[in-house]
């Protein structure tokens, strides 16, 4: 055996690996060599110094440590907690905010009444806004001024300041009944239907002849007299909306207006361009709706007058005589009182009564300078022989 | 002739030794700790069983108490091998810490210490290749890497000038210090077979178990080892010394 074949030994001999002749080989050449003794001497000092080192201690409280990291949150755990409130903090404060969210909902509704409003309309029509009409056919030339300087300065002064009546005070009694025609209304209307409330097929086919243009022009001028003398909105009452009295002539709660809540001047505004547009049935609406809501308005005298005479247009008699009896009995020194009584005769010549011959003849005699009274003046010599 | 007992490098050897074995054993003064034969892990496998069981259950105090049990010689491993006290104790942490993530896993078929001998192994040598791998990319120089299978008579060969220190007789600590010095100039595969067979004294079939290599491997990197760490401590461990 070499030396080195002995020390490549070495680890076999120490661990007790080598046994039989290998190990007899071994012993021999190390009682023989001396140098081989010392390299086994070495050998056995360094594995045995390793022995020596033995175990080391790691800090105290190494083993709590491993068992903190064991039982810590993972990363995702701890975003998770970081970002969602535990259910014991979360479910105060969304009832909280849902309860501010009630709060402040219903603040917002009682602060807004067209809200509220529009939370008790049932069924919400559409207005239609008519086009602005074209001018009224006029046979002549309108004489506006002097249609004002025919009207009593004192009339109008009245009209502003008096007290807003309260509808269905003035004895207006109601006509729903049909009134027969005579039948001389009737030759002259070249019609003999009677005239009935609000039945279309039951009117006059063929008016007179010049009769619509004649009302056109009575009805510009009525219009256009009762637009100049109604002052700037802000002089008007600032009349509240009220349930509509159930009065002879008063509407009814209109039924164009349920969808939006429309103010005293846009229904008034409204009736009249309908008026001079000829469009009496939506001006009768309107006119309803606007004594309906705002009884105690300024201009409630002139809609009244309107709304009769817009039921005289639609030949809606027994309507028109109640509302300019109403009118007269209601507002006697008017400016438009001049005017309602040539409406008055005139209405009953068409009706067939005889009393608006002795009617016509009255007014052209108190009222001779008024526009009427030309018109009428023709309509006694024809009917009143 | 002279028949020698099986492990007769060893002491505590069951016949009387030949005179050159009784007076070296006479003369290294190294006392030697564990005497079993077949390592020091002598911790009642039926204590460990119960408290793997429990752990698996989800007890983490009965895996707290299995850290307490092991901590030491698993700390130990790291600190031999990585040679930094923290560094050893953040190794050590993170080899509990896949022991308890991995300890469904353990099926009992081998001790727990043998399980936990091969995390702790392949731990701190991946650890110290990532180290390495980092301490190389940080300093952009490729060191020469020493022959994983040099011959041992090379490095005789190479530190053969190294002649003696006559009064080179070192106190026991720093015996300890310069053994750990000379320990971390091994590589990572020669020590760790070394720290697990001289140290702590497992048997060859353990470390080939937890490293993963074949028994004639651990033999040939054990030896290769031993030879290599006396040329580097003989002018530290002179003949006659008594530390």
């Amino acid at each position: 055996m070499t030396c080195e074949e002995a020390r490549e030994a070495f680890t076999d001999l120490y661990d007790g690996t080598l046994s039989g002749p290998p190990l007899v080989v071994l012993s021999q050449h190390l009682d023989a060599c001396a140098a081989c003794r010392a390299e086994w001497a070495g050998f056995r000092r360094t594995t045995q110094a390793l022995e020596e080192l033995g175990d080391e201690e790691p800090s105290p409280g190494f083993a709590a440590r491993v068992a903190e990291r064991i039982e810590a949150p993972s990363w995702w755990h701890r975003m998770a907690a970081a970002l969602v409130f535990p259910w014991r903090v979360k479910l105060p404060i969304h009832a909280f905010a849902l309860v501010l969210l009630c709060i402040v909902g219903l603040w917002m509704f009682q602060r807004s009444p067209d809200v509220q409003q529009a939370t008790h309309l049932r069924t919400p029509v559409p207005t239609e806004r008519p086009a602005p009409p074209p001018p009224a056919p006029l046979v002549s030339p309108p004489a506006p001024a002097k249609a004002q300087e025919a009207t009593p300065p004192a009339a109008v002064q009245p009209s502003r300041t008096a007290t807003p009546e309260v509808p269905g005070a003035a004895p207006a009694p109601r006509v729903t009944g049909k009134v027969e025609a005579p039948s001389v209304v009737r030759e002259q209307a070249g019609a003999g239907q009677e005239a009935s409330t609000g039945d279309e097929t039951s009117k006059p086919s063929t008016p007179p002849p010049g009769a619509a243009e004649k009302r056109a022009e009575s009805d510009t001028a009525t219009l256009r007299a009762l637009r100049s003398t109604t002052g700037p909105t802000e002089s008007r009452s600032a009349a509240q909306p009220v349930p509509p009295a159930g009065s002879s002539g008063l509407p009814t709660p209109g039924t164009r207006s349920l969808s939006t809540h429309r103010t005293a001047d846009e229904i008034f505004s409204a009736a009249a361009t309908e008026f001079a547009a000829q469009q009496y049935e939506r001006a009768i609406q309107d006119l309803q709706l606007f004594l309906g809501q705002y009884p105690g308005d300024g201009r409630t005298p002139d809609a009244r007058f309107l709304l009769a005479d817009s039921y005289r247009a639609e030949r809606r008699y027994a309507e028109a005589q109640a509302g300019f009896d109403a009118f007269l009995q209601q507002y006697p020194e008017h400016r438009k009182a001049p005017a309602a009584r040539y409406r008055q005769a005139e209405i009953r010549l068409a009706t067939g009564d005889p009393s608006g011959c002795t009617m016509l003849q009255d007014a052209l005699s108190r009222y001779p300078e008024i526009r009427e009274a030309g018109p009428a003046r023709e309509m006694l010599s024809a009917q009143c022989p | 002739m002279v028949s020698f007992p099986p492990g007769a490098g060893r002491a505590g050897a069951a016949q009387p030794p030949p005179d050159w074995m009784g007076t070296l054993d006479d003369t290294a003064g190294l006392s030697l700790q564990d005497e079993s034969g077949d390592g020091r892990r002598t911790a009642a496998p039926d204590e460990d069983r119960c408290l793997v069981d429990r752990a698996q259950a989800g007890d983490v105090r009965a895996f707290e108490a299995l850290v307490r049990r092991h901590e030491r010689w698993v700390f130990s491993v790291a600190l031999r091998m990585v040679g930094d006290r923290a560094d050893a104790e953040d190794v050590a942490q993170e080899v509990f810490l896949k022991a308890y993530r991995g300890l469904q896993g353990f099926r009992g078929g081998s001790r727990f210490s043998t399980w936990l001998y091969a995390i702790a192994s392949h731990h701190c040598l991946n650890h110290l290749a990532g180290r390495e791998s980092r301490a190389r990319r940080a300093a952009r120089v490729d060191t020469p890497t020493e022959a994983r299978d040099e011959n041992p008579g090379s490095v005789l060969d190479r530190v053969a000038d190294q002649s003696p220190r006559p009064d080179a007789v070192l106190e026991r600590r720093d015996l300890r210090r310069v053994i750990q010095s000379h320990l971390l100039e091994l590589t990572e595969e020669h020590r760790i077979v070394l720290i697990l067979r001289d140290i702590q004294g497992l048997s060859y079939e353990e470390i080939a178990a937890s490293v993963g290599i074949e028994l004639g491997t651990v033999r040939s990197r054990l030896h290769r080892a031993r030879m290599e760490l006396k040329v580097r401590l003989a002018p530290h461990l002179a003949e006659g010394s008594d530390t």
